[in-house]
């Protein structure tokens, strides 16, 4: 053996490239990934958020042409229903129409720098004529519905010019040709006067034409003038005169404008004392409904404007105030009234012009050099523009997309209006509003409606109610049985047991919510329907029945307490509880014949039905599938969860503690009230909020066994809809990208925020306590 | 002083508590019962009786007084006809023939009954329309006018032939229209779009022009000469499944006749000895689950649905397992354990807890709208405006489902990686194993059991959830199913049709929910079972993984 120290091979020490790479790539790898795992898990909260952004954001307006008019005593403007011919109308009578070049790539209006095409080259001056001479015009009006205009003469004629535009389809583009027409002249009554205030209302079957005159004395009149068509068989139809009401009764001062809208029934005269009077038209009788004061009459009225659906009106103040006056139906009165439901904030500028949108209850208000945007039902103002022109008449275009002013230098002003949400916003979700056609403010969700006219009504605060009962009831029933066998499952369980028992309860957490909202719906709720006052015996009996069972058993000599053994209590309860159970279901019908008998109307004989006694008691509905049931179903998804968790919490309890409460000489009882669970009840609070967050968000329960109403009341017996049951129901029908369907992803949000801030103080709560455990 | 017994304090309240969980397993077990019996008595065959009413009673049927069929439901309910306090027992029949009757539940107060009896010889024929028809046999009568009449000697037998050979042409038909002519068909349509894609790209002119535009012309008409000559075949078999007619008798009078091609089965309640009702409930258990729905899904089997769940429930897996496992080992094994990664850990442990429904809201607004939005426009633009993976699919739902179920894997696999003990490691590295290799050769096959309970939870989670699928594409009645023998075989765009979708679909939206009962419960079982099957599987690993490292652990 030589002495030559064997030196260890170095290449012995070292690790094979490959290992080092491929160990250094899924470091990389890992980190990467898991990582990206994690944050692309979270953007889902990011994603939503995104999509409700902008419900809240208000509406982009801005100027993209302008165009000197050639009729220089322009007053009104209008618009085709594409937005594409703005039409001006002059103090004359002529019109002159203004076609917007089309880019034939997209079929609408062509855009060169963010500015539409606006040109008085291919402008069209139309002079509409009438029978006999065309007098001199002192008042006219503009109802862009119909889009038809109305004119009074200083000689007390009325004349009516229609536009209408049509689409024309050539190779490649799309015209919009017009057409105008003219009716009338009628005389608006025998005694003759200069028209100083006129108004329009008109459909297919129905002209109304509102007229304030005043004769030579100075001396003012309202009257309306009532057109009817019949629909021939041939489609055809025309307005024909039918007859004029004179309004002089029930006036407390001098008219100075009439207001025509409805369905064409509705007429208001607004006066010089700021006082207004509503009448009805029905048939050919004019009624008199009731007299209101906007501002309280201590502001005249300037300007007043139907809102979309002829039923709301925005009046303005000589002092820039504008209030809504909406109606309702009145059941103490028995007719439809008038109150005022918003006030709108302040408008600073003398205003000359309202219109409004007829796709939503936008108007538009505007005076000198200021437009203020407003929505009615949210009291938002949408856009608010210092102008720097003077306004005299001022159009939306009816895809509520387009703003055009004219102003008093006869010039004309095109906007572009980007507001796809103006239904939305933060008042629109939370708080109360007063909607048209209602009573008193509310807090409603009703997302779609049948007519074109209708208002959506956003709230989702009954929907978060509707989450909080359902989920209040379900922990009402859940929550004692749950803690309670967890109490006895930690605490008075022998082991071998509690190896079967728990995960048997865990079972219940995987049944499916789409087999309980089955069997609550189709099977639980038409059985017990005819059974509440079983219920509730069952209700009293089981626990009551225990309670005195327990008390009797502890004065049973230990012979025979000793049959059965600490921990079998559970096993005996079985049978009891089901006889309990049965007793109860059994006495229930003598209960109802006892207490629930109501008095059968017609024949005075006696019925005993809790379902017809409960609304004749309480006044609230009684309906077959409603909270009663969905709080016992959801409780088989919450109880498994608080059982689990608590009992693990109180399981983890320091032995010695219980120990140590034992050799003291205390009972198992007195040791598992005094001693564990106070030291676990943050373990058991945590265990409920993992159970409220698990109910909020429950939805096929709830959707199967509640009818899904919007209802905002406690009542046990009806049901409710819950934020995630409506986004259920509602959003595979939501357009995308809709104010619906944003709205629905806000529900979302809220669910989501919901469940993870209680299911996150939850968790702390529970971290703590692991740490508490550790130094007890 | 006596020695009195002390009695320990608070026993009563320690039965208390034994209420709770006494009720809280009776709650389980019952609801499991329920399940259970409603759902297997589906195709045990029942007893028909002959109801004779009482003279003048209410519940007649179409005049007669008597009424074959059998109980469905027994019950007390209040009497709410005025002056009547006490409770009525009510029973419902189900009577069957639809079509005669317009109704097949029918529910008669039990005093309004005067006898119930026997139904010697009565026949129930299952029909491919209106449910189940109840009557006594009266004759066969051939194509020719012939008729054999219930009282010949070989009726039943004739009656059996003529059943098994419409049985065979009705499967002949379908072979015909779903497969050949379907393949045909899908050929067609594949030409079609290949037409349209020319003309997109050329103009009309231009691509009617070129020679391959004019050769899937060629095609298509030589296709369509198939297609005609199939059809008219199909047609002719059509023709043939009416020629026999079946005559019965209801038990309310009236003679009604059947075409054998339209029965799908039959038998004779009162013949049915105990291993006949053992066949009977075998066929109709296969039956149910191998066949396609009929009826707006009251009748039939559920087999689409069955698939639909599985394919989804695989999908979902093969998406959720590497990444909830990449995500848990980065959490476990690389990240520094701190606040940071405390915080992400509960975050994700509450991921868990957020409501199904968000996730559908998401998959919805992002799968489907964002993703297949732009899938679309890259890749099927010459479709549009009809959407390809635009619209709710399989795919997006077996990602929403993944979504949904990744913290669940992530809280489990992290759960078995922490159990792996310390000691494994240190042992594996000490060796000079790399970080990778310890993980890859130790600490996985170690913790393998443990993931395999999260992926097992996962699944029976994915399978049983509802609402968010409703938003990402599972429908009523499919078509096609998502993987089929038409190239390219999967189908991930298709939507699909779920077992807890079906459950809601069936009991809500059907016309005739009482009808539709039976086949709910039915299904209901199924999915509980695999549920509850799944459930138990995860529970049982889990457990025994326990012990293993209570022993493993040194």
């Amino acid at each position: 053996m030589s002495e030559e120290i064997r030196k260890a091979d170095p290449e012995r020490f070292t690790v094979g490239k490959k290992t080092v790479l491929l160990d250094r790539f899924m470091t990389h790898f890992i980190k990467v990934g898991g990582l990206g795992i994690i944050v692309a898990v979270f953007l889902i909260f990011l994603f939503i958020l995104f999509q409700i952004v902008p419900l809240f954001q208000g509406a982009k307006v801005r100027e993209v042409g302008s165009l000197d008019a050639k009729l220089q005593d322009g007053v009104l403007i209008g618009v085709d229903e594409w937005g594409e011919m703005p039409f001006v109308f002059s103090q004359k009578g002529d019109l002159e129409f203004f076609p917007l070049e089309i880019d034939p790539e997209t079929g609408t209006k062509k855009i060169v720098d963010g500015k539409i095409q606006l040109s008085n080259e291919g402008s069209r001056i139309i002079s509409p004529e009438f029978e006999g001479d065309t007098p001199k015009w002192s008042a006219y009006s503009y109802f862009e519905d119909a889009r038809s205009i109305v004119l009074g003469s200083e000689d007390g004629k009325v004349g009516v010019i229609k536009i209408d535009y049509s689409p024309e389809f050539t190779e490649d583009s799309r015209k919009i040709e017009v057409e105008v027409t003219t009716e009338g002249l009628w005389d608006a009554s025998s005694n003759v006067g200069k028209i100083t205030h006129i108004d329009l209302f008109e459909n297919e079957t129905r002209r109304l034409i509102g007229v304030v005159r005043e004769d030579e004395s100075g001396k003012a009149f309202a009257e309306v003038m009532l057109f009817t068509a019949k629909r021939s068989l041939f489609g055809g139809s025309e307005l024909k005169f039918v007859e004029s009401f004179s309004i002089d009764e029930h006036l407390s001062g001098t008219p100075i404008q009439i207001l025509v809208g409805g369905r064409g029934d509705r007429i208001m005269v607004v006066q010089d004392d700021g006082n207004i009077s509503y009448f009805v038209l029905r048939g050919t009788t004019l009624t008199f409904q009731q007299n209101f004061q906007p501002f309280g009459g201590e502001d005249p009225i300037v300007s007043s404007e139907w809102i979309l659906g002829n039923v709301s009106v925005s009046f303005v103040s000589s002092r820039g105030s504008n209030e809504i006056w909406s109606s309702y139906l009145d059941e103490e009165v028995g007719h439809i009234v008038y109150a005022k439901i918003k006030d709108m904030p302040h408008f600073s500028g003398e205003v000359v012009d309202q219109s409004h949108s007829l796709r939503n209850r936008a108007y538009l208000i505007a005076g000198e050099n200021e437009a203020s945007l407003r929505y009615m039902t949210t009291k938002n103002v949408r856009w608010h523009g210092i102008l720097d022109f003077d306004v005299t008449s001022s159009v939306i275009g009816p895809k509520y997309d387009l703003i055009y002013f004219f102003d008093t230098t006869g010039k004309i002003h095109a906007y572009d209006v980007k507001d796809p949400h103006p239904q939305a916003g933060f008042r629109a979700f939370f708080s109360k509003i007063w909607y048209e056609g209602q009573p008193e403010p509310s807090y409603s969700w009703q997302s779609t409606g049948g007519s074109s006219g209708f208002e959506p009504k956003l709230s989702v605060v009954p929907l978060v109610f509707g989450s909080i009962k359902g989920t209040l009831y379900a922990m009402l029933f859940a929550l004692p049985i749950s803690v309670l066998a967890a109490v006895y499952c930690s605490q008075f369980l022998p082991p071998e047991f509690k190896k079967v028992v728990k995960p048997a309860m865990e079972i219940m957490a995987s049944l499916p919510s789409v087999v309980l909202g089955f069997l609550a719906a189709l099977w639980l709720a038409p059985m017990w329907d005819n059974r509440v006052p079983s219920l509730l015996c069952v209700v009293v009996f089981i626990p009551l029945g225990t309670l005195i069972f327990g008390l009797l058993w502890g004065k049973l000599p230990q012979s025979i307490r000793m049959l059965v053994r600490p921990g079998w209590e559970f096993l005996v309860m079985i049978p009891a509880i089901l006889f309990f159970g049965w007793l109860a279901w059994q006495i229930g019908p003598i209960v109802e014949r006892m207490f629930f008998t109501v008095t059968d109307p017609t024949t005075g004989l006696p019925v005993a039905d809790f379902r017809l006694w409960w609304p004749e008691f309480t006044g609230a509905d009684f309906e077959q599938r409603n909270s009663l049931v969905v709080g016992f179903v959801m409780g088989f998804t919450v109880i498994p969860l608080i059982f689990t968790i608590s009992e693990d919490s109180m399981s983890n309890v320091p032995p010695y503690l219980s120990s140590a409460s034992l050799a003291l000489g205390a009972s198992r009882w007195q040791t598992a009230a005094r001693i564990v669970l106070p030291t676990a009840s943050p373990g058991i609070f945590s265990a409920t909020m993992i159970g409220l967050g698990r109910a909020v968000g429950e939805t096929m329960i709830v959707v199967m066994a509640t009818g899904n109403t919007p209802v905002m009341d406690w009542n046990i017996f009806n049901g409710m809809r819950t934020l995630a049951a409506n986004i259920a129901v509602e959003l595979p029908e939501a357009p995308k990208d809709g104010t619906l369907y944003r709205t629905l992803f806000l529900g979302a949000m809220l669910l989501f925020l919901m469940t993870f801030v209680v299911n996150t103080a939850a968790e702390v709560i529970r971290q703590r306590l692991r740490e508490r455990y550790k130094t007890v | 002083m006596s020695t009195k017994e002390i009695r320990p304090k608070g026993e009563n309240f320690v039965w208390f508590t034994g209420m709770g969980l006494a009720l809280g397993l009776l709650m389980v077990f019952a609801l499991l019962a329920v399940i259970f019996v409603n759902g297997i008595t589906v195709f045990w065959p029942k007893e028909i009786v002959e109801v004779r009413l009482k003279e003048g009673s209410d519940a007649e049927i179409q005049g007669a007084e008597a009424f074959a069929g059998y109980i469905s439901i027994d019950r007390h309910v209040n009497d709410i006809r005025p002056g009547k306090v006490e409770q009525k027992r009510e029973l419902q029949f189900f009577v069957g023939n639809k079509d005669v009757y317009g109704f097949m539940y029918k529910f008669v107060d039990y005093d309004q009954i005067e006898s119930m009896g026997p139904t010697p010889g009565i026949i129930e024929l299952e029909r491919l329309e209106y449910g189940d028809a109840i009557g006594y046999p009266v004759s066969l009568t051939l194509k020719d006018g012939t008729k054999i009449s219930v009282g010949d000697e070989n009726f039943e037998k004739e009656f059996e032939e003529f059943f098994k050979a419409a049985q065979d042409r009705r499967k002949e038909i379908r072979h015909l229209e779903k497969k050949v002519i379907g393949r045909i068909n899908h050929k067609m349509t594949q030409l079609q779009v290949k037409k349209r894609t020319l003309e997109r790209k050329h103009g009309d002119e231009a691509a009617q022009a070129m020679s391959s535009y004019i050769k899937y012309d060629d095609e298509i008409a030589e296709l369509q000469v198939d297609y005609d000559k199939l059809a008219a075949e199909a047609k002719a078999l059509r023709q043939e499944q009416h020629d026999i007619q079946f005559t019965y008798r209801l038990a309310t009078g009236q003679e009604q006749s059947l075409p054998m091609g339209e029965l799908t089965g039959y038998y004779y309640p009162d013949r049915l000895g105990f291993f006949g009702k053992i066949t009977f409930f075998v066929s109709h258990l296969w039956d149910f689950v191998s066949e396609n729905p009929r009826e707006a899904n009251t009748e039939g089997g559920i087999f689409p649905a069955i698939f639909g769940t599985f394919v989804m429930t695989l999908l979902m897996s093969i998406a959720v397992m590497p990444f909830g496992v990449l995500a848990a080992i980065y959490l476990r094994e690389y990240a520094k354990q701190g606040a940071f990664v405390r915080a992400i850990r509960i975050a994700i442990n509450n991921l868990a807890g957020v409501p199904s429904i968000v996730y559908g809201v998401f998959g919805l607004g992002f799968f489907v709208y964002v993703l297949g939005g732009t899938i679309d426009d890259l890749f099927f633009s010459s479709r549009l405006p009809t959407p390809t993976f635009g619209t709710g699919g399989i795919l997006w739902a077996a990602l929403t489902l993944a979504l949904m179920t990744v913290p669940v894997v992530v809280v489990a696999t992290e759960e078995a990686l922490s159990a792996v003990p310390r000691g494994m490691r240190e042992a594996s590295l000490a060796c000079g194993a790399s970080k990778w290799q310890t993980i890859q050769r130790i600490v996985i096959p170690a913790a393998a059991p443990g993931m395999l309970t999260g992926l097992v939870l996962a699944m029976a989670r994915g399978a049983g959830e509802v609402a968010p699928l409703m938003l990402v594409g599972v429908v009523k009645l499919a078509p096609a199913l998502p993987i089929d023998g038409i190239f390219p075989y999967v189908h991930l765009e298709r939507k699909f049709m779920h077992l807890g979708f079906h459950i809601y679909d069936l009991g809500f939206q059907s016309p005739d929910s009482e009808a539709a009962k039976p086949m709910v419960f039915a299904t209901t079982l199924l999915l509980i079972v695999l549920v509850v099957l799944l459930n138990l599987s995860a529970i049982i690993i889990r457990n025994k993984l326990k012990k293993r490292y209570k022993v493993g652990a040194f």
